[in-house]
């Protein structure tokens, strides 16, 4: 695949089509995105980002990829949004249709097109710029925007939707686990709980009216099995009436990768979520260790679908872990996690989802020591993986996202001596893991509801 | 679509390096795969994994948990990352003939 940007490429050129023209139909698409009764979801927000940039640069001083690169101009924040900025001048202002070099403002060519498409995909959109711009602009809606207008235009990485949303609806999950897979997954944690921990925990699927459904990010059961493991040894500890739940009864899948690049996506997706949740009949949906299905199901559904549509509760696998522990629910003993650990704020879980507090109330009653990160918390640093990184191998990918968020993650990491880093997001323990094994650290990467379930107290 | 050469025969693989399309695995394709992936010889550990991956996948239309491939094989993660460097999702899967495991793996 040829340079367009940089040395990297996310997109295939099969997805990409370098060499077609697709300026006006970018552009048209552009002109729907900035009416707000076509695009009305982050309207405000997205226009006023694209008109009031004072190009102070304090955004680019916090940012992951712009800082780890040497400060390489094409990876400062501004330089991204600029590439969708400057065409939305030349096009949609009068001054920059007038006066264009006095404004900015410059024509888009395929070329430019291909660059930008490129560059929307090296920023995974964790808004640590938006968290210190002086006058609130989001460099991150400005990027998600761009990626919308590209899936309008039919460009959007497979990863991301004919093997993720696309498959997710097909299948129920964007791992393509069938029914019976699924079931036989369960069976084998439930043999593996009782090995390794020596008591039987019965996991319930496809309850019907349980109060809790469980809705763990599909690839944990193939790739991060210890996090469901630990999920299931804690609900049975509490003594609660919860339930997993299979292909079979609609989406069994958490995650909804339309929060990275389209809204339509987004919509259809989280639409089936709230109609699995109705028909199983129960209260409470628990949504597991991933940050942005966090987002997608606790806030985002909040403004797309009316309360009285989604008739139960949303709380995160770690919010119902910190109630539990605090009011005696479950008892951990601290001692039986001994080894120092530390804690990596997810962006969507911290910055984006303001749980700070009770993954450290939670770590610090099962860890006998917990050490923080620095920076942590507002300015925790992204790891890299979100967005759907984690899952992008193409053109050299890995390498940009171990040479960038990866470097700063693994100094961090260091700097704290822990050998265990407690994790609460998917895409955070795909990118760690890759972290880990390309820096060579002594350390290795636990879901809190392993480390919780490691404490528990029977 | 990019290919690789079996023996003469040119062999169809997606972007990421895994066979287009599935049915036309076979043991010299494997080691072409295998190649590609820094593996000069497939040993027996190899087949043991890659047996076990094949067999699976036919039973249930998709790769097996990792945790489980590990049981199954008695081979540790660090034991299957030693035989295949790209990992059990990404290394030994592609070596086997899979199609690339898609969600976050």
């Amino acid at each position: 695949m040829r340079k367009v940007f940089d040395d990297y490429r996310v997109l295939s050129d099969e997805t990409l089509r370098p060499d077609e023209p697709r300026v006006e139909k970018f552009l048209q698409a552009m002109k729907k995105s900035l009416q707000q009764r076509d695009n009305w979801t982050f309207w405000l927000p997205y226009t006023l980002s694209l008109d009031t940039c004072m190009k102070c640069g304090t955004c680019a001083e916090v940012c992951p990829v712009y800082l780890a690169s040497g400060k390489k101009d094409i990876y400062h924040p501004v330089y991204r949004s600029d590439m969708l900025r400057k065409v939305y001048k030349r096009y949609f202002t009068l001054p920059g249709r007038l006066f264009p070099g006095l404004v900015g403002a410059e024509d888009l060519t395929e070329e430019k097109l291909n660059a930008m498409a490129e560059n929307v995909y090296r920023c995974t959109i964790c808004r640590r710029c938006a968290y210190v711009c002086p006058v609130a602009i989001d460099n991150g809606v400005i990027v998600r925007e761009a990626r919308k207008i590209f899936d309008a235009i039919d460009i959007a990485p497979d990863e991301l939707k004919k093997n993720g949303t696309q498959k997710q609806i097909k299948f129920g999950n964007a791992t393509g686990t069938p029914a019976n897979a699924f079931l036989d997954m369960i069976e084998f944690l439930e043999e593996e709980i009782e090995d390794t921990k020596g008591y039987k925990v019965k996991i319930p699927v496809d309850k019907e009216g349980a109060e809790y459904l469980l809705m763990h990010n599909a690839g944990d059961y193939l790739a991060f099995a210890e996090t469901v493991m630990g999920a299931a040894e804690v609900m049975d500890a509490a003594g609660v009436d919860w339930t997993l739940n299979s292909p079979a009864k609609g989406v069994n899948d958490a995650v909804n990768y339309g929060v990275f690049y389209s809204d339509a996506e987004f919509t259809t997706i989280v639409k089936a979520h709230v109609e699995t949740a109705k028909k199983l009949g129960i209260k409470t949906l628990v949504v597991g260790e991933c940050g942005h299905a966090f987002e997608a199901l606790k806030y985002l559904m909040l403004r797309l679908i009316p309360p009285e549509e989604r008739p139960f509760e949303v709380k995160s696998i770690l919010e119902l872990e910190d109630e539990w522990i605090r009011e005696g629910r479950i008892k951990v003993d601290p001692e039986k996690n001994p080894e120092p650990v530390t804690y990596h704020d997810s962006c969507k879980l911290g910055r984006l989802g303001g749980m700070y507090e009770e993954p450290r109330r939670i770590l610090k009653a099962c860890c006998k020591d917990f050490r923080e990160l620095t920076p942590n918390r507002e300015m925790s640093i992204c790891c890299g993986g979100g967005s759907g990184f984690a899952i992008m191998e193409k053109g050299d990918f890995r390498k940009f996202r171990m040479e960038t968020y990866g470097k700063l993650k693994a100094e961090q990491l260091k700097a704290s001596g822990a050998s265990i880093i407690a994790l609460a997001c998917s895409n955070c323990k795909g990118q760690f893991r890759e972290i880990i094994n390309y820096y060579q650290l002594p350390v290795r990467f636990a879901g809190v509801s392993e480390l919780v379930a490691n404490a528990l107290v029977r | 679509m990019p290919a690789i050469n079996v023996g003469g025969i040119e062999i169809e693989v997606d972007e990421d390096g895994f066979i287009a399309d599935p049915s036309k695995w076979n043991e010299a394709v494997a080691k072409a795969l295998a190649e590609t992936e820094g593996v000069t010889e497939l040993t027996e550990n190899h087949w043991k994994v890659v047996n076990y991956l094949r067999q699976y996948y036919q039973q249930f239309g998709i790769a097996p948990m990792i945790r489980k491939l590990c049981k199954e094989t008695g081979f540790s993660l660090k034991e299957i990352y030693d035989l295949f460097p790209s990992g059990p999702a990404k290394g030994a899967c592609k070596i086997a003939g899979l199609p690339k495991p898609t969600g976050c793996v």
